[in-house]
């Protein structure tokens, strides 16, 4: 089957999916004749359920709940103007940076519990303090690679305490050939990361990194993921594997080491798209504000940095 | 029917400057009007919105409150979404992707639900591939392969850089491909 042929039965099998999906009655009256959850209020944080369904998720402990600090009155969607939403049709992070920040509980919240969540679409860079233990690098770009960029986020749609540490190795200018390496560090507030064995996918081999039970998928005979739990995190390794060959990923995934967070091999990547629209918004915040904000800054709203790095996604 | 397309919901980046309610929205001051407006946004991009929220999560059902949540979330940001539609879009692959939390809604909701829920292709090989695949790649190929988003615009709302999209994509299509072949 031909790379053609895949896409266009993938486009067949959405459309008719999407044909056959029934749409049940509209609930807007529910959302319009809900109780405002804001209004010219004091600026402290609410904890409000999104919805009857989600509030229920919530009690199980599992549901980021929505702590909001909106000054508005009811239901409203105020658009830009037209030459605003075309200014901002680059980045689909529709919210300026000073409306759309958590409530510092929510950001800074303390990990006993209670409303601690990161509310519902928000990315928030994360502080060096949240990503302790977790801020594992090659020892040095691999030759062919540099390193694109290395940063954390705490979870979005996820309990705070959860967090995911990135480090993306590119391939050198002028090599369009083969695959990225990617990791990804993760950890799941109030539980153990799984252990990997009973998730394997079927068509995994098991292994065993630097000790740690885990798998790894060939993905097509060029690259592969290797994943395993050690210390209560979960490792994601993606990269190119020569001719089915887990070795070369195995080394790679064996010679990880556990760098502080300031550490200076620790470099954000460039630009302003970590996460994509979401640091460097309404056009305030430059290259280099993100680049200071993508590793350093504790995300608290009262702080330039944390303004800079923290934005809601829609 | 083009099930992606219409309304101005689905479409790219700069569909709101071609729906004829930006005017209307952008006319509306007072919290009354403000309503209105909602309420129009909502039966215009709901269905479309629903329709995304199925393919990504696989579940008709899920999606209904997917999609609802979403509305909910925009009607708390009260006046500060200056692009509801795409807010509503990020907002819906979001909430799709968090699939051990829709999960668990889904059985408590199967639980209650009486009518028939007509469920995707399951005699299509295609669909049931695509709904072994992680909950983001699936998201990948909706945007690149149902909405035909670029990679830029699929980073954009799913709040990821290109070169993961990029790897995304690939990774999906290479397992589909292994599976197909």
């Amino acid at each position: 089957m031909t790379d053609d042929e895949l896409r266009a039965r993938l486009r067949a099998a959405f459309q008719a999916t999407a044909a056959r999906t029934p749409i049940g009655a509209d609930r807007v009256a529910e959302i319009l004749s809900a109780p405002p959850a804001r209004g010219n209020r004091p600026a402290r944080p609410l904890v409000a359920a999104m919805s009857a369904a989600a509030a229920v998720v919530a009690v199980a402990s599992v549901a980021a709940v929505v702590a909001t600090r909106t000054p508005g009155g009811g239901p409203s969607v105020r658009t830009g103007t037209a030459a605003s939403v075309v200014g901002t049709s680059t980045s689909t992070s529709t919210l300026p940076p000073t409306s759309t920040l958590p409530p510092a509980s929510a950001v800074e919240g303390s990990p006993s519990g209670g409303s601690t969540c990161v509310p519902e679409n928000y990315y928030v860079i994360a502080s060096k303090q949240q990503l302790a233990g977790m801020t594992y690098l090659l020892p040095s770009a691999p030759t062919g690679y540099h390193t694109y960029g290395a940063w954390g986020t705490i979870a979005r749609n996820g309990c705070y305490g959860s967090a995911t540490w990135y480090v993306e190795y590119d391939k050198n200018a002028g090599d369009d050939k083969g695959y990225n390496i990617d990791l990804n560090v993760s950890r799941v507030a109030g539980r153990p990361a799984p252990d990997k064995a009973p998730e394997t996918p079927p068509s995994a081999q098991p292994v065993t990194v630097n000790g740690h039970q885990g798998f790894y998928v060939d993905l097509n005979q060029h690259v592969g993921t290797l994943e395993w739990t050690a210390d209560g995190l979960t490792f994601q390794l993606f990269g190119p594997a020569a001719d089915g060959s887990r070795d070369s990923l195995m080394a790679l995934a064996e010679s990880l080491v556990a760098v502080a967070a300031d550490d200076s091999r620790i470099t954000p990547p460039p630009g302003c798209d970590v996460p994509a629209g979401d640091v460097c918004s309404g056009g305030s915040a430059s290259a280099g504000t993100t680049t200071a904000s993508a590793t350093t800054a504790s995300a608290t709203p009262s702080s330039s940095s944390g303004a800079a790095a923290s934005r809601a996604a829609g | 029917m083009e099930p992606n397309r219409g309304s101005g919901c689905l479409d790219g980046m700069h569909s709101l400057t071609e729906d004829a309610s930006v005017s209307r929205l952008e006319a509306r001051t007072n919290d009354r009007a403000d309503a209105e407006s909602f309420d129009d946004l909502y039966r215009r991009c709901r269905p479309g919105l629903v329709r995304l929220a199925h393919l990504v999560t696989g579940s008709a059902t899920l999606a209904e409150d997917v999609v609802h949540d979403a509305f909910v979330g925009l009607a708390r940001s009260t006046s500060r979404v200056r692009d509801p539609v795409a807010y509503l879009r990020r907002s819906v692959v979001n909430l799709s992707t968090n699939v051990h939390r829709r999960a668990a809604r889904e059985r408590r909701h199967l639980a209650t639900v009486t009518e028939v829920v007509v469920e995707p292709a399951d005699v299509d090989d295609t669909w049931a591939l695509v709904m072994r695949l992680p909950p983001r790649q699936r998201a990948v190929l909706v945007l690149r392969f149902y909405l035909d988003l670029s990679e830029a615009d699929t980073a954009r709302v799913m709040g990821c850089r290109p070169g993961t999209v990029k790897s995304s994509t690939a990774r999906a299509l290479a397992k589909l491909k292994e599976q197909l072949s």
